[in-house]
């Protein structure tokens, strides 16, 4: 077993790309690339309030299912991925729920967040939504 | 400056903790694209080759070096608000197939759309 004690991993051709062998022990993968920059676990119910939380800052609410949380530190462009899933947690839950990517910047990302059945579609305010960010930091 | 290698099972931050090397390795993603598919261009990327057009509605993700096989890695994504929704069907090692429908529920091209994957390389 080896231990690194370290506050910062900076490449040495380049500074911002460090690469790591991958399961295959052949296959390199690039750190910086792979790891998730952002994410957040929030309840949109009432005042939306982070339940945990990573590289984000506030969120700002636009109504019922409407969120735009802040990044602390932004990303290099708008073309970064999101991934998401919601709910409230509740095992018999049907209906069928779902979060769209609404508009993108550098430092925020909009969701609209609903739930859907056969009959209809509308925005909702879930107990649990969580966010996921790769891409390019600034 | 000389490239060099670093074998380590752990990182340690000084106030933030420490990570199992493992879960670096791991749990990383291994790939990433955010593109168009009315084009389809690639917007950013990473470990993306192409991204086919192979009908409307229908996305074929082809990526550069592959998983260990086709059950090796976990996909998820998200789109644009015009889209209703979408599904992911792995079809190999290095490819993938994103469906995409709209409110009505016909196939549509989303305009922003993204995807990623975790799991073992080859």
């Amino acid at each position: 077993m080896s231990e690194i004690l370290v506050n910062k991993l900076t490449g040495t051709s380049t500074a911002g790309s460090i690469l790591v062998t991958g399961e295959g022990n052949s296959t390199t993968t690039n750190l910086q690339q792979g790891l998730a920059k952002a994410f957040a676990l929030w309840n949109s119910a009432g005042t939306p309030a982070y339940r945990d939380s990573f590289n984000m800052g506030s969120i700002t609410d636009h109504g019922t299912g409407d969120q735009t949380v802040a990044f602390t530190n932004s990303m290099a462009n708008a073309n970064f991925t999101t991934s998401g899933q919601v709910g409230n947690g509740n095992d018999g839950d049907t209906s069928n729920s779902q979060m769209r990517r609404g508009s993108s910047a550098t430092g925020s990302q909009r969701c609209t967040i609903q739930f859907a059945t056969s009959a209809s579609n509308a925005n909702f305010d879930y107990t649990y939504v969580g966010l996921v960010i790769h891409g390019d930091l600034a | 400056m000389a490239l060099g290698k670093i074998k380590a099972d752990t990182l340690e931050h000084s106030t933030s903790g420490s990570v199992d090397t493992k879960f670096v390795v791991e749990g990383s993603a291994k790939h990433w694209t955010r593109y168009d598919q009315t084009g389809p261009t690639i917007d950013s990327s990473l470990n993306t080759s192409s991204i086919e057009d192979t009908s409307t509605g229908k996305a074929t993700v082809n990526i550069s070096s592959a998983f260990s096989s086709v059950g090796a890695y976990s996909t998820s994504g998200s789109k644009n608000a015009t889209t209703y929704n979408f599904t992911i069907s792995p079809v190999s090692a290095s490819q993938y197939i994103m469906y995409n429908r709209n409110d009505a529920g016909s196939y549509d091209d989303p305009s922003k759309e993204s995807s990623q994957a975790v799991g073992d390389l080859a």
